[in-house]
C-alpha cells in the first residue's frame, strides 16, 4: 500500500509536484498519465526515496519514506525510466550486492537471481558487463533488480518505453501477475492504451498535481460521444445537411457530429440518402482515452 | 550483514582499491629502496684503519701503529709496509710487519734525525689495502703533524693535537646490530708514553655550537672509563633531533681535562627518516592528494553524478549511510594501502641498512598521510554535494590540488608579505597556521612534532605540540566529511 499526502517537491523556485495526494491499495494498479514535465517522474522518484520531498508525506506499507527510509525501501521496488547501473559490473555480482541490503545471503540471492534472470530472458547474458546491454536488456535487468527483496509495492516509470512488442507484452503480463499477487503498483506511461488495458485507475497529472482520477467505470464511459460519417460523393451542400444534427468537425476523411447524444444515426442516414449522398460509413464513436486526456491537459 | 557494512566490503574489494593499494605499494617500495641503498649500513664500507703514532726519544724513533676495524675492534695480522725517511727525502729504514693480537705493530728505528717523515701502507695478507687516506706523518722538531680530518673515508676519523702536539684520534664507529647507533672511539696513543697508564675518562654534550678547546662544560651523559690503554669508546645518545648539531667529547685524566675537545657534527639520518624525507618531496604535495581525489571520485562522486548511486539509494539504505559507507571504505583502503606500503618499506630498509623504521617515524608517516588522504577525500565528498557534473567535480578537485598543494606555500608567503610580518618567529608561526589550513602540509606538521624541530626552531616554541597536532588532524578527518554528510542528508 502506498499513501502519498500533500506531496510537494520544488527545485529552486519551480514546483515540480504541488500538493499531490494519491493512494494505491494492495492488488491495485494505478496508472499515471501526463504530458512531459507534468511531475510524474518526480512523484515516482520521491516515492522511491531517490529525492527528498519539499513537504508532504509518503508512506509505503505505513513506513515513512523520509523518516524511516530503510524500512520503507524494503517494501518498494523501482523500475526507472532510464536504468543506470554500474556499467562495468556483471549482472549476478551486482544483484547479489543489492540483495545484501535486504539481508539476503549470497547463496539464496544467487538462486533467486538466476530464476528471475531466466524469467526476464536475460540469463543468457549473465556474463556480459552491463555496459554491453541494450536499452531493452537494461529494462529487463532493471525489473529483476526491482524484484530483489520481493517488495509489496512497485513503481514503474515509463517502463514500456524502449521495449520491443514482445517485451511490452511480457512486462504487461508481469504487472498483471504482480497485481494478482496483491502488490500495489504505480505505472507511469505515455502509452495510454496500455494504461487503459491494465490500470484499475488512471491519475492524470498536470502542472505537478493530479487533475483527475479515472476509475475503470469512468474509462468505459469517457466524455461525450459523436457520430462518425464517411461520404463517397461529398459536395458543398453536405455541411448544411449535417449541421442540422449538431456541431460538425471534419478531419479530411471523416465527418464527426458532436453533442449528438439525442440524435439517432439512422435519421442522419435517411436524410443523407434522400439528398443523394452515398454513405460509406456511419456509426457512434466514443471519445478515446487519448482524446479525453488531451482535452484535460490542454 | 547490513547494507552499510556490505557497501564497505564491496568498496574495499573493488577494482580501484586494488589499483590504489598497488600504486601506493609500488611507489613506497621504490622510494624505500632508494633510501635504503643510499643510507648508512651496519657494515662500514671499508674495513680497517691504521692509526699511527710516532715519537722520537733521541736517537730512537718509536713507531706504534694501532689497527682497528669499523666497529673499533683491534685487528690482528694486518701487514703494514712502512718507510721512514729524513728531511732530504732519503730513506732511513723500510719496515714490514703485521699487527699483533692487540692490534698493534710496534717497532723502533735508530736514527738521530729530528725531522723525518713516516709513510705507511696497510694491507691484508691477501693483498687488499686497508683504509687510509693521507698515509704520511711528518715529525718536525718533536712535533707530530698530519692532515686533520678524513671524513671521506669509512670509517671516518679526525686527528687532533694537544698543546704538546701529541695526537688524539676520534673515529666514528658503527654498531654491528644497529647502524643508527653511532659510537665514537677516542684513541690517545701517547697514553702509553708521556702519561703512561694514567686512566682517562670521557664525557660528551650535544650543542648547536662547537664547545671549543677551553669549554668548561664537561658535558653530561654516558661516561666511559678507559678499558684498553689509550682507547675510550663512548656511545652518545643521539636522536634525529640532534641532526646537524655538534657532539663534543671531553677527555679527562684524574686531575684535568685533556685538551683538545673532540667534536663532530652529527649528520646521520636514520633510514626511516630518510624515507620520510624522500616521500615528503612528492608524496604529500602530489601523490596522496591525487590518489585521494581520484579515489573519492571513483568511490562516490562518479556514481552520484552519473545516477548509478540512485540504483543503490533505492535499496534499504539512506543517502547519509551510503555516503558514510563509501567514505569509510575509501579511508580504510588508504589505511590498508599505507600500512602495507610502509610495512614493506620497513622490510626493505631493514634488508639494506640493517635497521627498522622507528615506531615513532612509522606512526608519524602513517598518521600524516592517512589524515591528508582522508582530508582531501572529505573535501571531494563535500564538493560532490554541490557540483552536478563529473567534469565540475574533477576540475574542482584538481583546482584544490593546485591551491592547497603546489601553490600553498607561495600563497601563504604572499599573504604574509602583504601583512608586513617581519619577525622571523612571527613569520614562522603564521606560516604554520596557514600550513594547518591545507591537508597537504599535515604530514609535515606531524613530522615536525615528532622531530621537535620546525624550520630550525623548537617545534613547541611555535605551538606544535600534541594538542595542536591532534586537533588539526581531527579537524581534517572530521570537518569536511561531516559537512559532506550533512549536505548528503539534506540535498538531492
Amino acid at each position: 500500500m502506498i499513501a502519498i499526502s500533500n506531496l510537494t517537491k520544488s527545485f529552486k523556485n519551480f514546483k515540480a509536484v504541488n500538493d499531490l495526494n494519491m493512494d494505491i491499495s494492495n492488488g491495485e494498479i494505478l496508472g499515471l498519465a501526463g504530458l512531459n514535465g507534468a511531475g510524474k517522474t518526480t512523484t515516482i522518484r520521491a516515492t522511491a526515496g531517490i529525492i527528498f520531498p519539499t513537504s508532504g508525506k509518503i508512506l509505503v506499507d505505513n513506513f515513512d519514506m523520509v523518516e524511516n527510509k530503510t524500512e520503507a525501501s524494503k517494501h518498494i521496488g523501482w523500475v526507472p525510466e532510464l536504468p543506470n547501473f554500474e556499467p562495468d559490473s556483471r549482472p549476478i555480482p551486482l544483484l547479489k550486492y543489492y540483495a545484501g541490503f535486504y539481508g539476503i545471503n549470497s547463496a539464496d540471492a544467487e538462486k533467486d537471481i538466476v530464476e528471475l534472470m531466466k524469467k526476464f530472458d536475460i540469463y543468457a547474458y549473465k556474463d556480459k558487463k552491463l555496459k554491453f546491454y541494450s536499452q531493452g536488456m537494461k529494462k529487463r535487468f532493471s525489473l529483476v533488480a526491482a524484484m530483489m527483496g520481493n517488495p509489496d509495492n512497485f513503481l514503474f516509470d515509463e517502463t514500456l518505453n524502449g521495449l520491443d512488442p514482445q517485451g511490452v507484452r511480457e512486462v504487461r503480463d508481469f504487472i498483471i501477475e504482480l497485481k494478482k499477487q496483491g502488490k500495489s503498483i504505480l505505472l507511469s506511461s505515455h502509452i495510454l492504451s496500455e494504461l487503459q488495458n491494465v490500470a484499475d485507475r488512471i491519475a492524470i497529472m498536470k502542472n505537478g498535481t493530479i487533475i483527475k482520477i479515472l476509475t475503470r467505470d469512468d474509462l468505459n464511459h469517457l466524455g461525450t460521444t459523436g457520430i462518425k460519417i464517411h461520404i463517397k460523393n461529398p459536395d458543398d451542400k453536405l455541411d448544411k445537411v449535417l449541421l442540422n444534427f449538431g456541431q460538425l468537425e471534419y478531419d479530411g476523411y471523416y465527418y464527426m457530429i458532436k453533442n449528438s447524444s439525442n440524435v439517432d444515426p439512422s435519421d442522419i442516414n435517411n436524410e443523407l440518402v434522400k439528398a443523394n449522398y452515398k454513405v460509406d460509413y456511419i456509426g457512434v464513436q466514443n471519445e478515446t482515452l487519448e482524446e479525453y486526456f488531451l482535452n484535460m491537459v490542454k | 550483514m547490513n547494507g552499510f557494512l556490505y557497501d564497505i566490503k564491496r568498496t574495499l574489494s573493488g577494482k580501484f582499491t586494488i589499483i590504489l593499494i598497488v600504486l601506493l605499494v609500488l611507489i613506497t617500495v621504490a622510494t624505500a629502496y632508494g633510501a635504503g641503498i643510499s643510507s648508512d649500513t651496519a657494515a662500514p664500507a671499508q674495513t680497517d684503519l691504521v692509526l699511527p703514532y710516532v715519537n722520537d726519544t733521541g736517537g730512537v724513533i718509536h713507531v706504534s701503529d694501532y689497527v682497528i676495524n669499523g666497529y673499533g675492534q683491534p685487528v690482528s695480522g694486518l701487514s703494514i709496509t712502512s718507510s721512514i725517511g729524513n728531511a732530504s727525502i732519503n730513506t732511513i729504514e723500510n719496515y714490514t710487519g703485521s699487527s699483533n693480537s692487540q692490534g698493534y705493530l710496534n717497532f723502533t728505528v735508530h736514527s738521530n734525525a729530528s725531522n723525518f717523515y713516516y709513510i705507511y701502507t696497510g694491507q691484508y695478507t691477501n693483498g687488499n689495502p686497508a683504509a687510509y687516506h693521507n698515509n704520511e706523518i711528518v715529525y718536525y722538531n718533536g712535533k707530530m703533524g698530519r692532515s686533520e680530518s678524513y671524513s671521506t673515508i669509512d670509517p671516518c676519523y679526525s686527528t687532533y693535537f694537544n698543546y704538546s702536539f701529541e695526537p688524539i684520534y676520534a673515529v666514528i664507529l658503527k654498531d654491528k646490530a644497529n647502524p643508527s647507533q653511532i659510537s665514537t672511539m677516542v684513541y690517545v696513543p701517547y697514553i702509553n708514553s708521556s702519561i703512561n697508564n694514567q686512566p682517562l675518562s670521557i664525557s660528551y654534550n650535544i650543542s648547536t655550537a662547537s664547545a671549543g678547546v677551553n669549554a668548561n662544560n664537561a658535558g653530561s651523559g654516558n661516561v666511559t672509563e678507559m678499558t684498553h690503554p689509550g682507547v675510550l669508546i663512548i656511545t652518545p645518545s643521539l636522536t634525529t633531533k640532534d641532526l646537524d648539531k655538534n657532539v663534543n667529547f671531553f677527555i679527562n685524566n684524574k686531575t684535568e681535562q685533556v685538551v683538545p675537545t673532540v667534536s663532530y657534527i652529527y649528520t646521520y639520518i636514520k633510514p626511516g627518516v630518510a624515507l620520510q624525507n624522500d616521500l615528503a618531496i612528492y608524496f604529500g604535495i602530489l601523490l596522496i592528494p591525487i590518489m585521494s581525489i581520484f579515489s573519492a571520485y571513483f568511490y562516490y562522486s562518479k556514481d552520484k553524478t552519473s545516477g548509478v548511486l540512485e540504483s543503490i539509494i533505492a535499496r534499504p539504505i539512506t543517502k547519509g549511510k551510503l555516503m558514510i559507507s563509501r567514505f569509510t571504505g575509501n579511508s580504510v583502503s588508504f589505511l590498508v594501502g599505507l600500512l602495507i606500503s610502509f610495512g614493506l618499506a620497513d622490510v626493505i630498509l631493514k634488508h639494506y641498512t640493517g635497521v627498522y623504521i622507528s615506531s615513532g617515524t612509522f606512526a608519524t608517516m602513517l598518521i600524516g598521510y592517512l589524515v591528508e588522504a582522508i582530508g582531501f577525500a572529505g573535501l571531494m565528498y563535500l564538493i560532490t554535494q554541490f557540483e552536478r557534473t563529473q567534469g565540475q567535480i574533477l576540475g574542482t578537485g584538481i583546482g584544490l590540488l593546485f591551491i592547497l598543494g603546489f601553490m600553498w606555500t607561495t600563497l601563504s608567503e604572499a599573504l604574509l608579505f602583504l601583512l608586513h610580518i617581519q619577525s622571523i618567529t612571527h613569520l614562522l608561526k603564521n606560516l604554520l597556521i596557514l600550513d594547518s589550513i591545507s591537508p597537504s602540509y599535515y604530514p609535515d606538521i606531524i613530522a615536525d612534532y615528532h622531530l621537535g624541530v620546525y624550520s630550525g626552531l623548537s617545534a613547541s616554541s611555535v605551538g606544535i605540540n600534541i594538542y595542536s597536532v591532534v586537533i588539526i588532524g581531527l579537524a581534517w578527518v572530521l570537518i569536511p566529511s561531516l559537512l559532506a554528510l550533512y549536505f548528503a542528508r539534506k540535498r538531492d
